[in-house]
């Protein structure tokens, strides 16, 4: 065997990517008191490496595999070691069902962790939506409201144009965007003396009396980070400036005139546009007469989709989600005294296989210690 | 017959160990205290008998069960409860306020106690904690004090609070609690309820008359309009103070209402009368109050009857649980834990096979007992057996003995009775401190209400704790017997080895159906399977470990005394995952956030980091020659 073959398929690489992977999880789940659960996830789980700053040089060294590396290289070994070491025989069919299994959850995670999309779809009593926003990344709308009375065309531009501070234009739009400052967290404070110079060249709107400072990013759940940018609108023609804007998640739309047309920008939450309408009939919070123990949350929903010509109601609760078009709408929250629903909205194209590296570790399990057990029994049978 | 005395022996002493502890539980009284302890009200989301409600109010502010009577006598909680609801006044001067805290103390300019043991006592025991006891009327008059601290304290989150400012939430929330209580069958404002009723009714049509004349702005008895709204103010204040829900009601749907005493003034002035429910209770607590003790027996009977008329179930659900009370299965179990381990201890010295024996049967009896509690708690609540923190420690306890039973059936050597006597006696134990919270027959949260997963992911998962410790405790106690004693030879080692490796496997296999299980369940209710929440966390450590410990097993990287040391490691991850995620209290696992047992479980993990360090000496020093 190829020396390079013997690494990847050996016991000692299991090992040692087990004894890693615990490593990894328990300090990845104590960076979440600081960082949050999404925070420390990105940071320790979905990442190649674990990096260390040497403080007042400004270089990172990686000092630990982050969860792919890890991930990555149990894969290799487990895949290895089915062609190179594995003996297939009926006595061993359990430990080969059983790492079949974990190889499903490992590239079930994989999926997820590249593929899974997590946004909110928040819907008063009353009322129905057809997007749901991400709980993490924003972008930058800007609205021409001069189009027709009734509708208004709405030009996004993602958030890695934000944090690359790339300009925003497009054909239809006469005017261009450029990202001054972008602060992926930031306080918001009242403009006065103490104001740093920056902050000094916004012009127009909600920035005439707020400035912005960055904080760091925050992970935690019940935690936002108010992405906030500065932005200067500049004509495409003669590159004159219209003015400059400090934009912020949370502000309302700030309106500005350009060349006799009514615009207005903001930054918001990334939304999702789905082909169907979700209207919330009624929310109801239930607690444990005499406690504030919640005994119940849910949502009585109207599913409306014009293509399909589908309409139907639906009651989504806890532990009852509701699954339509490959995304999962689950009960997560409530506002506004019990009249404003929250529901997480799940988009998991890997969701199928851990059931059935379920079924197969539960098998595989089962079948190895149940001969462990039957040939023990037999061996002590005939001692006695 | 010979061979069978230590056995019969033992499980008497058991049994006459549980009788004496059930006689303890009925105080010797003129009054029926029984009757009237299982008397059904609604407390926590559920209906309870008054038994419960003393015990876990005691428990919250005594950090016992039962309280010291004016003679130092040992007492039932009932008593004390019943005190505190009809005479607050004599109530409030028994110390059952626990303030271990010196900085409380210390804002509540409260003296320090002398101890009322005696010097002989003292010298031996220590001072104990009497010293820490306090009346309500020696705290009164800091009430406000403490509510403003509390409310300080109470702005922080939870992680960030002081050891000062959460003792002063505790103690806030336990004053509470015991005004709550004391306020739940009348307000105290009179003397005798009855005649307030009896007084009620006759003047709510001359009220009610003043107060509809002064709206349409007629001419009014000004003497009956006031009178009139100062009961109206007096009963608003009964509403709010009262904790209890004590009067049952049949809807038009047949479905049960519960109200609280004071709704008796809607009653009068809407149904012009009170109704039997409310005047037997008025009946019972003036009979109290005037010390009739007779009539205090009959009143609570005819109370009974009233209450059955309403939901002829209800008393006897209610004395289900007191008998749960009364049983005290888990404190039972866990003193013959106790005694099995001693047992197991004088078989080493002694008698090996008959003492070996007589633990074997004090642990099955033992495992009786903790399943008979077990089953009563599913009865009582209608759910599977694990819904809190403290239900776990229950039911891992249960679990690793009934595997240790199993053991000791095949082997027969006295390792599966000695791990049942520790793990038994310790999760107990650990289950006890963790009910000083309250109430552990608590309602279950939403996200947890679904029977399915509770009694397949969390029973299944459960159980792979019970055999990863169960595996971890056997590896302890080998490596300090082949160190410390030479009674472990190659071929019980051998046997060890394979016990351990046995469990190893039933650990991997339940722990890791577990977890995915538990991955399945947050898919089908959150739409992902795995979200790197703590507790998901804590539990692929587990399935790691053991996977880790299985490849090393069959890769001959360790014979048995490595394995050992990584069983041992086993109890330090587990105990890891079971609390001490927990403590971080993020995610949505976070259902039981503790503070004081950190220091405990450090211990717990040190004493086990030790004993690996212990079989890391090398073998030529060991007593033990197995190699």
């Amino acid at each position: 065997m190829k020396p390079f073959i013997r690494f990847f398929s050996s016991f000692e690489l299991a090992i040692s990517c087990m004894a890693l992977g615990i490593v990894l999880v328990f300090i990845g789940t104590i960076a979440q008191v600081q960082l949050g659960i999404h925070g420390a996830t990105e940071l320790y789980f979905y990442s190649f490496f674990l990096f260390w700053e040497i403080p007042g040089i400004g270089v990172s060294i990686p000092y630990f595999p982050g969860g792919y590396t890890i991930g990555f290289l149990l894969l290799a070994n487990l895949v290895t070691a089915l062609f190179v070491r594995f003996r297939y025989s009926w006595k061993k069919a359990g430990v080969l069902l059983v790492h079949f299994g974990v190889i499903t959850l490992l590239i079930g995670e994989l999926i997820s962790s590249m593929m899974q999309v997590d946004s909110a779809m928040i819907i008063d009593e009353g009322r129905s939506s057809n997007y749901s926003e991400d709980r993490q990344i924003v972008e930058l709308a800007i609205i021409d409201h001069s189009r027709s009375q009734e509708t208004d065309r709405v030009y996004a531009f993602s958030h890695a144009l934000l944090e690359n501070k790339q300009d925003a234009r497009h054909e239809e739009l006469p005017f261009t965007v450029s990202v001054n400052r972008y602060m992926a967290n930031a306080e918001i404070r009242r403009r006065d003396d103490t104001a740093p110079s920056d902050a000094l060249i916004v012009n127009k709107g909600i920035g005439l009396n707020t400035y912005a400072i960055p904080i760091p990013k925050t992970g935690k759940m019940d935690d936002v980070n108010r992405s906030t940018a500065i932005l200067t609108v500049f004509d495409n023609t003669n590159a004159e400036v219209a003015g400059t804007w400090l934009a912020s998640l949370g502000f309302p739309q700030q309106t500005f005139d350009f060349q006799g047309k009514e615009y207005s920008m903001e930054i918001r939450r990334k939304r999702y546009y789905h082909p169907f309408d979700i209207k919330l009939l009624d929310f109801s919070h239930d607690r444990y007469l005499g406690t504030n123990i919640p005994m119940n949350f849910s949502s009585d929903i109207e599913l409306t989709h014009p293509d399909r010509g589908e309409k139907r109601e639906f009651l989504i609760y806890m532990n009852h989600p509701l699954r339509y078009d490959g995304l999962t709408f689950f009960q997560s929250g409530f506002a506004n005294e019990d009249t404003t629903t929250i529901l997480q909205v799940v988009s998991n194209p890997g969701r199928h296989l851990p059931y059935i590296s379920c079924i197969l570790i539960f098998l595989g399990l089962s079948v190895q210690f149940g001969i462990g057990l039957f040939s023990f029994t037999q061996k002590r049978l005939k001692k006695s | 017959m010979k061979q069978r005395l230590p056995w019969i022996i033992s499980i008497t002493f058991l049994f006459l160990y549980f009788a004496s502890n059930y006689r303890k539980q009925s105080p010797s009284s003129n009054i029926d205290y029984d009757t009237f302890g299982n008397t059904p009200v609604h407390l926590n989301g559920r209906v309870q008998p008054l038994d419960s409600v003393a015990r876990n109010a005691l428990l919250g502010m005594r950090y016992k069960r039962t309280f010291k009577d004016e003679n130092g006598k040992k007492t039932p909680a009932i008593v004390w409860l019943t005190e505190l609801m009809m005479r607050p006044d004599l109530a409030h001067e028994r110390p059952v306020f626990r303030i271990q805290d010196e900085d409380v103390r210390a804002l509540l300019k409260l003296p320090n106690k002398p101890s009322n043991r005696s010097k002989v006592m003292i010298a031996f025991l220590g001072p104990g904690n009497d010293k820490f006891y306090y009346t309500f009327n020696e705290i009164g008059p800091s009430l406000k004090t403490i509510s403003e601290q509390a409310q300080q304290a109470s702005e922080l989150e939870d992680a960030q609070r002081s050891r000062f400012q959460r003792a002063v939430i505790t103690l806030a929330r336990v004053l509470s609690n015991y005004t709550g209580l004391s306020q739940s069958l009348h307000h105290g404002q009179v003397a005798s309820f009855t005649q307030e009723l009896n007084d009620l009714e006759h003047f709510s049509t001359e009220g009610i008359e003043a107060v509809n004349l002064r709206q349409q702005g007629a001419e009014y008895d000004e003497t009956a309009f006031n009178q009139m709204m100062s009961i109206g103010f007096l009963y608003q204040g009964f509403e709010q103070s009262a904790k209890l829900l004590t009067l049952p009601q049949k809807t038009e749907g047949e479905e049960l209402e519960w109200n609280k005493t004071s709704h008796v003034l809607k009653q009068v002035l809407r149904e012009g009368g009170a109704s039997e429910t409310i005047r037997s209770y008025a009946a019972v607590i003036d009979s109290y109050r005037t010390e009739d003790f007779q009539a205090f027996n009959e009143n609570v009977q005819k109370l009974h009857a009233d209450l059955r008329a309403v939901d002829p179930t209800l008393i006897s659900k209610a004395s289900v649980e007191q008998q749960f009370n009364f049983i005290e299965p888990f404190y039972i179990a866990a003193t013959g834990y106790v005694m099995a381990f001693l047992a197991v201890i004088i078989s080493w010295v002694r008698w090996p096979q008959a003492m070996n024996k007589a633990a074997f049967g004090l642990i099955c009896a033992c495992a009786v007992i903790h399943t008979i509690g077990i089953i009563f708690r599913i009865y009582i609540i209608g759910y599977a057996p694990v819904i809190n923190l403290y239900s776990s420690a229950v039911f891992v306890g249960w679990g690793a003995v009934l595997l240790a039973i199993v053991l000791e059936a095949i082997f027969k050597n006295s390792m599966g009775n000695a791990t049942a006597a520790v793990i038994g006696f310790a999760t107990l134990l650990v289950a006890h401190h963790l009910s000083v919270g309250g109430d552990t027959l608590e309602m279950l949260r939403a996200v947890l209400d679904n029977n399915f997963w509770l009694a397949t992911h969390v029973i299944i998962i459960t159980l792979g704790y019970s055999a990863t410790f169960l595996a971890g405790t056997i590896g302890f106690i080998f490596i300090l017997m082949s160190v410390l004693s030479q009674r472990v030879d190659k071929k019980t080692a051998r046997t060890f080895g394979s016990m351990v490796y046995g469990i190893v496997c039933f650990s991997t296999l339940f722990s890791f159906v577990g977890t995915i299980l538990g991955g399945i369940w947050a898919d089908q209710s959150w739409g992902r399977f795995w979200g790197w929440d703590p507790k998901e966390n804590g539990a692929l450590l587990i399935v790691i470990w053991n996977a880790i410990i299985l490849h090393c097993r069959w890769g001959g990287f360790v014979k048995t005394r490595g394995l050992m040391m990584l069983a041992v490691f086993g109890n330090v991850i587990c105990s890891w995952s079971w609390f001490g995620t927990n403590m971080l209290g993020i995610g949505l696992h976070a259902y039981g956030f503790m503070d004081a047992a950190f220091t405990y479980l450090s211990a717990y993990m040190l004493a086990q980091v030790a004993v690996i360090g212990l079989a890391a000496i090398p073998t030529r020093y060991w007593k033990s020659s197995f190699a």
